[in-house]
């Protein structure tokens, strides 16, 4: 820290003169005023630490310049005087000072006086510094929250952009994969419609539920390795036909395997499962009721329900109330009873 | 790996700053001083330097900025100032006349800083 700098302000020469040899002689700076308006001056132009001020002088008293330097400045001020019975230390003090003393002036009062008002000047400065600090960079911290907000809101729009490109992905490569078939787009679509309602309506989380939305349209994609004589062929399939095309579960599996994404992982197990019956008598695995995973089994049930309601080539859509008998029959024997 | 330098006289902000950019493309060196700075700019030969213009008790950043644009080795060296945007060190004019390549005013937005870096020196 630098030499702190004093200010003198007293009308009597010779006591000004003293302090402040004083208090050059401990090392101080110190300039001097002859009265208040000279030390208001000096105070506007000069950065002082303490000003030591007389209370009776000619002009503006001691007490009216504590007035004014608090308005101009932040120093610190010790007010004297020799006029003991009409100033005490509750009204100086009061008045704004931050010590108050008796003339004569005594230097080692003086000095120790000094020297308690500039190191509390010095504690309260480095606090103010502090704080300053403390502000600045808890300012600069609410620029990092208000930025960090920025790039969550930007992430999850890229995010959600990017899912649906990727969905939208899936959707377009199952309608290749079925160009071919007699499945259309609107039969992937409400397949994957009708299974979102049956997960939804067995209380299935939300998560698992889109899972269903988005992999449920992949349970036929193994028919893109089926031969198109089998597929396209116009009427009924022999024996050894249906073998080859019973295969469209596996291929699809294997088309799906070995993914890392939830949907994906979905869709295989549904391509392996989704043509599997509750009594155990489906394709490929012939697996048992609860064997059969439940995304495969309430793609059975939707899968069956489309088809019976849907028109072919070589059938007409069967009515709702015939579709559901049909369905009803099939409860614990084709089906999950609870679906 | 592209070398930064921070200049902060406040461990707070360095850290700040450091763990803005900490990435597998920087390698970040601190300096609590404008002597430091010179000392490690001139070592290390970073690919940008950030400076703080207020530090107390020693060489400022102004005074850092032009012996650092006075050395040889360090005179192609981008520096961007960071600095307090009130009191007596917010001087653009002053930081760029210094060589400054940019100015940004505490509190400063860090996604600006990232992009300003990244256009920089990749």
């Amino acid at each position: 820290m630098e030499k702190p700098h004093l200010l003198v302000v007293d009308d009597d020469e010779g006591s000004r003169d003293l302090c402040s040899e004083i208090l050059q002689a401990e090392g101080f700076k110190c300039s001097k005023a002859a009265d208040a308006s000279e030390a208001i001056s000096i105070l506007k132009e000069t950065e002082i630490d303490l000003v030591l001020t007389d209370i009776v002088m000619p002009g503006l008293s001691g007490l009216d310049l504590i007035k004014q330097i608090r308005e101009i400045s932040d120093s610190h001020v010790i007010a004297f005087t020799g006029y003991i019975k009409d100033y005490d230390f509750t009204m100086v003090i009061q008045n704004g000072a931050n010590d108050f003393m008796l003339k004569p002036v005594h230097g080692k009062e003086l000095l120790a006086r000094v020297k308690r008002v500039l190191r509390e000047r010095k504690f309260i400065r480095e606090r103010n510094t502090a704080y300053k600090s403390v502000e600045a960079t808890n300012r600069q911290i609410l620029k990092y929250a208000e930025d960090l907000n920025h790039s969550l809101h930007q992430l999850k729009f890229a995010v959600q952009d990017l899912q649906k490109a990727y969905l939208e992905t899936i959707h377009r490569l199952v309608i290749a994969a079925e160009f071919k078939d007699e499945d259309t787009a609107e039969h992937v679509t409400r397949m994957s419609r009708y299974c979102t309602v049956l997960a939804e309506k067995l209380g299935l989380p939300k998560g698992e539920t889109e899972n269903i939305l988005y992999a449920s349209p992949m349970h036929d994609v193994g028919k893109i390795g089926i031969p198109d004589s089998i597929l396209m062929k116009p009427g009924k399939l022999t024996v050894e036909e249906w073998i080859i095309m019973k295969r469209h579960s596996s291929i699809g599996e294997k088309i799906l395997a070995n993914s890392d994404a939830e949907v994906i992982k979905m869709g295989a197990q549904i391509a392996i499962t989704h043509h599997e019956k509750w009594n155990g008598e489906g394709y490929p695995m012939g697996l048992v009721g609860e064997k059969i995973p439940l995304c495969g089994r309430i793609t059975a049930v939707a899968d069956v329900f489309d088809a019976l309601t849907s028109e072919r080539p070589y059938k007409k859509a069967l009515p709702l109330e015939k579709t559901l008998d049909i369905m009803k029959e099939g409860r614990g024997i084709h089906f999950d009873p609870r679906i | 790996m592209k070398k930064i330098l921070i200049v902060d006289d406040r461990q707070e902000i360095r850290e700040l700053v450091e763990m803005t950019l900490r990435s597998k493309e920087y390698q970040i060196f601190k300096a609590e001083s404008g002597e430091k700075a010179l000392v490690i700019a001139r070592a290390e030969i970073p690919d940008l330097i950030l400076m703080d213009l207020e530090m107390p008790g020693g060489m400022d950043g102004l005074e850092t900025t032009r012996a650092l644009k006075s050395y040889p080795e360090t005179k192609n060296c981008p520096i961007i100032i960071l600095t307090g945007s009130t009191g007596p060190y917010y001087n653009k004019t002053e930081g760029l006349n210094a060589g400054a390549t940019d100015y940004f005013p505490k509190p400063f937005s860090p996604l600006k800083l990232i992009k300003k870096i990244e256009a920089l020196i990749g």
